[in-house]
């Protein structure tokens, strides 16, 4: 059986794709209000790239294109959930996205020393609730706890590691 | 900014806001850039605590998981897998770079010395489980084999094929491993290219082939079973780089399909762990065994903007 010959736009794709992919992420991410629906509305993304790719010209403004249309598709669904956003906010919150992109990609990279500070507890506490099939209720009774209290040290966790990335990069920046 | 602030975007972060806190928390949002921009930085940590839980977790996979999983976690592999059949995707861990679209043409690559890289040794040796020594193949039940079941080798005459079934009993998850001593470099990052080609010999399946790259910063002759069997949140201290990259192939194609990663590696690391996988899915078991080959590691340098 001969090799296959080689496909180089679905090379270009998947390197485009993988440079885009934790920016397109967030900006789908900050439009929706979870992560999972999140997750849910980036699977139509790549998709739609996939099959509507042909040019590596203009990639990226054409990605976060359709990636604003699925995210508010998607919450054109949700329409009648009064705690979804409004279309307005979306929008807004969306464009702020990609002004705020370096500095998002920047707490990303200072977030793991950050996490490296945390007591190893409360390290291991925080992935472990945000691996993929925990849920909150069962993780809160093995730990003998209320779901209330888990969610609260939860809090607490996620604020100190945005203080501490706010912190890291201040001194980065004025060292 | 005020505890408050946090306090109602977390909640409504996590579902548990009313709906009068929800319009409240819109309109805060609306009018107060300030409150918008916190807002995002939640939505962005939330984001990527969510990647490095699943990294962790595909890395506690790679380190933990027995050489024959009956009842392998499925819940762990991203969705966008599921979704996205058929075509290539990078599954990025927090160090993976693909930084070189527009330079491809003019990087240099230098060969990593990978044992065996096409399996053209008929005799050569295969250890079970983790390799408990740098520079030879370890992993599930594999045997080099000449051209079989309608499989040509992408390279040479000799190709390595991986059960799907041992002594009747399916093999869900059949993988290969090799340790590869890192040479000592002054630079603080290297660039890493890992790829391998995969082929099938049953059509009626759909197989998830995997790259995975794990680079850590003991001595090689450091690593082996003890080390892999320690606590996983040491191990990924010890880890200082990983990447996974992945192909769902369709059904019906037994062509080789090649794939591959990048990785940026700090100087120091000391050696890589490769990993290959065919992850087959239950429902389409595949009775046919699957093919690896031409496996290449290269160190890739490009040259420096002007």
């Amino acid at each position: 059986m001969p090799p296959p010959p080689d496909h180089p736009p679905h090379d270009q794709f998947l390197r485009l794709y993988a440079a885009h992919e934790v920016a397109l992420h967030t900006f789908v991410r900050s439009m929706l209000p979870t992560r999972e629906e999140a997750s849910e509305v980036m699977q139509e993304v790549i998709v739609i790239l996939w099959q509507k790719f042909s040019s590596v010209e203009d990639f990226r403004p054409w990605a976060f294109g359709v990636a604003r249309i699925a995210a508010l598709r998607h919450l054109e669904r949700r329409k009648r959930d009064r705690h979804v956003f409004d279309n307005a906010l979306v929008n807004r919150l969306a464009d702020l996205a990609l002004v705020q992109e370096p500095l998002h990609l920047s707490e990303r990279e200072a977030l793991d020393a950050c996490l490296h500070k945390l007591p190893a507890a409360q390290r291991e506490l925080v992935l472990t609730a945000y691996t993929k099939g925990t849920r909150m209720d069962d993780l809160a009774t093995q730990r003998g706890q209320t779901p209330m209290a888990l969610y609260k040290l939860l809090h607490r966790i996620r604020q100190a590691l945005l203080d501490c990335v706010q912190r890291t990069l201040a001194q980065e920046e004025h060292p | 900014m005020n505890s408050h602030w946090h306090d109602l975007i977390q909640r409504h972060m996590a579902g548990l806001t009313i709906e009068d806190e929800a319009a409240s928390l819109q309109e805060l949002l609306k009018q107060d850039d300030n409150a918008a921009r916190l807002y995002l930085r939640y939505t962005n940590l939330d984001l990527a605590l969510e990647s490095k839980a699943s990294s962790m977790d595909a890395t506690r996979e790679l380190l933990t998981a027995p050489i024959i999983s009956r009842s392998p976690r499925w819940t762990s592999w991203r969705p966008l897998t599921a979704a996205a059949a058929g075509i290539v995707f990078g599954m990025l861990c927090t160090s993976v770079v693909f930084g070189f679209v527009g330079q491809r043409q003019v990087e240099k690559k230098t060969p990593l010395a990978v044992v065996q890289p096409s399996f053209e040794d008929a005799q050569m040796p295969l250890a079970k489980g983790f390799p408990p020594a740098p520079s030879l193949w370890t992993g599930d039940v594999a045997k080099v084999v000449p051209a079989e079941n309608g499989v040509t080798p992408k390279d040479g005459h000799h190709m390595l094929r991986m059960e799907t079934t041992v002594y009747g009993k399916p093999v869900l998850f059949p993988r290969l491993y090799q340790i590869i001593a890192l040479s000592p470099s002054g630079s603080e990052r290297r660039e890493i290219e890992v790829s391998a080609s995969f082929a099938s010999a049953d059509p009626g399946s759909s197989p998830h082939y995997t790259v995975r790259a794990y680079a850590v910063n003991e001595a090689p002759e450091r690593l082996g079973p003890d080390w892999f069997a320690r606590h996983w949140f040491v191990q990924q201290d010890e880890a200082i780089a990983s990447a996974e990259t992945g192909f769902e192939n369709p059904p019906g194609s037994t062509n080789w399909q090649s794939i591959g990663l990048r990785m940026q590696v700090p100087g120091k690391a000391r050696c890589l762990v490769v990993f290959f996988g065919v992850k087959n899915q239950p429902k389409s078991q595949a009775k046919k065994p699957h093919y690896l080959d031409a496996v290449k590691v290269s160190f890739v340098e490009s040259p420096s903007i002007p």
